[in-house]
This record gives C-alpha cells, sequence and structure tokens, in this order.
C-alpha cells in the first residue's frame, strides 16, 4: 500500500541558512531529491504551486499545493495556509488546513490549528494541536489500508501501580480493578 | 473497563465520529487509526483557562460563550465523546450547560465516556489519559499539586446525564468511578 522507497524524513533536513533570495535549493542528505527552501526572513502572501519538496522556516500566507512533493516547516516557520503535499511535516506554527496525500507529521514543537486529512496521521508528544483528524484511507488502497497496523505508543509514560488518593504519577488501569 | 465496553461495541469497518475533550495525544490517535475515524480534539479545560478564563467567573454559559470555548462544526453528530475527568473541574451549573450543548451533537446511541473522582482531593488539573491498547489505558498529571474534589456524588451524575442512558458504571479501586453513558433519544442508531 505504501511506496518502499520513503520519503527522506523532514525532519532531518538542515536547517536552512538566512539568505538574501526568496528561495535556495538544496539537496537532501540521502538522495537527489531537491527542495526549495524559505528562509526565516522570507514572507510570502499568495498561493504556492510546484514541483518539487519544500522547506518553511519564513512565513507564508495562502495557499500551499504541492501535492506530490514534501512539506516541511521548521520550527520557525509560520504558516497561515492550507497545505496540500504528499508527507507534510510540522515542527513550528500553522494555522490552516493539512491535507497529506501519505502523511502528515507533527513534531514536539508544533502548535496546529486545523483539521489534519491524511490516511497516516502522527503527533509527537508535546505537539500543541486542536482541530480534527480525518485518517481516510486512500481510495484504491482496500481494506487493508484502513489503518489496521498498530503504531507503537509514542513515549508511553512507564506504568505504575495505582495507589489510595489521586494517583501521583500515571498508572495502567486495568480491567476488574 | 468503561473503555473496554465502549470499544466492545465498535467495528473496524464503520466509520465514527469522536470527540476527545482532552489534549490530542499522539498514543491515542494511533489508537484510533483502526478505526475508520473521524477524530475532534478540544482540550477543554486547557482553552478554556487560556482562552476564555473569565468564562470560569460566570455564573452560567449559554450557548454562544460554549460556542466560542467549544466550536464544533455545526451538524455534526459524535459516535463518541470522551470527556475524561473533565466533569470534576467544572462545576454544576457549567456542568448542565456544557452537557446540554454536547447533546446537541450527539445522536440516537451516541457514547460518552466520563470518570468521577470520589476522593476528598484530585489532581489540581484534568488528567492526561492514554489508550494503551483497548484493555489498558495510563495517566499523566502535571504536577503532584492536588485540590479538594468536586463532591459530586454518582446520583448527581445520572441527574445531570438525564438524557443519557448509563451503560456502565466501575469504581476503579484508586477512587475513581468510570461512567459510559448512551444517549437516549429516539431514533435510528449511527453505525449498525
Amino acid at each position: 500500500m505504501w511506496k518502499k522507497s520513503e520519503p527522506e524524513e523532514p525532519v532531518n533536513h538542515p536547517q536552512p541558512q538566512p539568505q538574501p533570495v526568496t528561495s535556495a535549493r538544496t539537496a537532501t542528505p540521502s538522495a537527489s531529491r531537491e527542495r526549495a527552501v524559505i528562509g526565516p526572513s522570507i514572507e510570502i502572501k499568495g498561493d504556492m504551486v510546484g514541483g518539487e519538496d519544500l522547506h518553511i522556516e519564513g512565513r507564508v500566507e495562502g495557499k500551499i499545493d504541492l501535492r506530490r512533493n514534501n512539506v516541511s516547516i521548521g520550527k520557525n516557520g509560520r504558516v497561515q495556509a492550507d497545505i496540500y503535499g504528499r508527507v507534510i511535516s510540522v515542527e513550528g506554527e500553522v494555522q490552516g488546513n493539512l491535507h497529506g496525500d501519505e502523511q502528515i507529521i507533527l513534531k514536539q514543537s508544533s502548535t496546529v490549528r486545523g483539521n489534519l486529512t491524511a490516511p497516516r496521521v502522527s503527533l509527537e508528544d508535546g505537539s500543541n494541536f486542536k482541530g480534527s483528524i480525518d485518517m481516510t484511507p486512500k481510495q484504491d488502497a482496500g481494506k487493508s489500508a484502513l489503518g489496521l497496523e498498530t503504531r507503537a505508543p509514542a513515549a508511553a509514560p512507564k506504568p505504575q501501580p495505582p495507589s489510595g488518593g489521586p494517583p501521583a504519577g500515571s498508572a495502567v488501569s486495568r480491567p476488574g480493578v | 473497563m468503561g473503555l473496554c465496553a465502549l470499544l466492545q461495541d465498535m467495528r473496524e469497518d464503520c466509520r465514527y465520529s469522536i470527540l476527545d475533550l482532552g489534549p490530542a495525544l499522539g498514543t491515542n490517535v494511533a489508537f484510533w487509526s483502526r478505526f475508520q475515524c473521524k477524530l475532534y480534539f478540544e482540550d477543554f479545560y486547557s482553552g478554556l483557562l487560556e482562552e476564555q478564563p473569565q468564562a470560569l467567573e460566570e455564573e452560567s454559559w449559554d450557548e454562544p460563550l460554549l460556542g466560542r470555548i467549544l466550536p464544533l462544526p455545526p451538524g455534526t453528530e459524535f459516535d463518541v465523546v470522551l470527556c475524561w475527568d473533565l466533569l470534576n473541574y467544572l462545576k454544576q451549573d457549567h456542568l448542565q450547560a456544557l452537557i446540554r450543548y454536547l447533546t446537541r451533537f450527539c445522536r440516537p446511541g451516541t457514547s460518552v465516556f466520563a470518570m468521577l473522582w470520589l476522593t476528598p482531593e484530585i489532581p489540581e488539573r484534568p488528567m492526561r489519559f492514554r489508550i494503551l491498547d483497548s484493555e489498558h489505558m495510563a495517566y499523566e498529571r502535571e504536577s503532584a499539586a492536588t485540590k479538594p474534589g468536586s463532591g459530586y456524588q454518582p446520583r448527581d451524575i445520572g441527574k445531570l446525564m438525564h438524557e443519557f442512558h448509563a451503560a456502565g458504571s466501575f469504581l476503579l479501586r484508586h477512587g475513581v468511578q468510570e461512567y459510559l453513558f448512551t444517549y437516549n433519544r429516539q431514533g435510528s442508531a449511527g453505525c449498525p
């Protein structure tokens, strides 16, 4: 159901340096895919379309439509836009609806207000999200793609036996207790 | 136990609409991904403190105010509402208004999962609950600080949820009563 050649992890991209131009192309470390970078001092208002991956450290307002490519919003990125991408990864702030053709990843430092639509959505602990998540399977993916895979809980707390009164840390509630 | 009871009735081939009134946690998103869910996360208490703190001082809550605190898409009908332990942190008038408001977004058969602290002291803020699997849940609290409990008794919750049927009630050993309510209004159920 998923291509074996997973897209590069957007989080591993090197941090972009402030640049005097609105867009710069960098090569990802592990592949020949190119991506455009919107540096931290750049502010864009309007619709963006294209055919390469995009990394945003600046401010964007409008619409980002890169359905066949990966879009990542870095820690400095502030986006007020609906985003269409293949894999969308957020470390910064987004206000808008996110449509991931394959996956949406909200990293620990992210703040997102909007609705997410993707077959797979993962939220890291610490991410601040408000809105809805629709994990609609790809239409052609069949029943096996209905999210039946179970992902290991991210940083699940260590179970502690409950004691009398309000529990001090975390604990596991078991049936019958 | 309440969660087990809730999950027993859920099928992986049905599409569910779930409202979680706690914080969005990756563990829970991963858990619900086995169902064809649309998940709505509205961290009610944090949102209240951060965005509408004055609302806590209001005598009562009207619909416009609740619409600002809990902006839900009009016409949405939830199959499951996860209140967790939120009920313990609101005064009775506010609770009544909240439940009345939520009822507008329920359909016949909507399940509401809630917890009531029966201990004299409760954590200072609502806890974070992680669904580890269909039988296990973990809870976390921000700090060890406590505050006096709400004093709500099971009968108070019964009165509050008078439009709901208590499909299950489970007393856990650390002083928490779990409830699973089902919305009672006449009509046809959502997912068979």
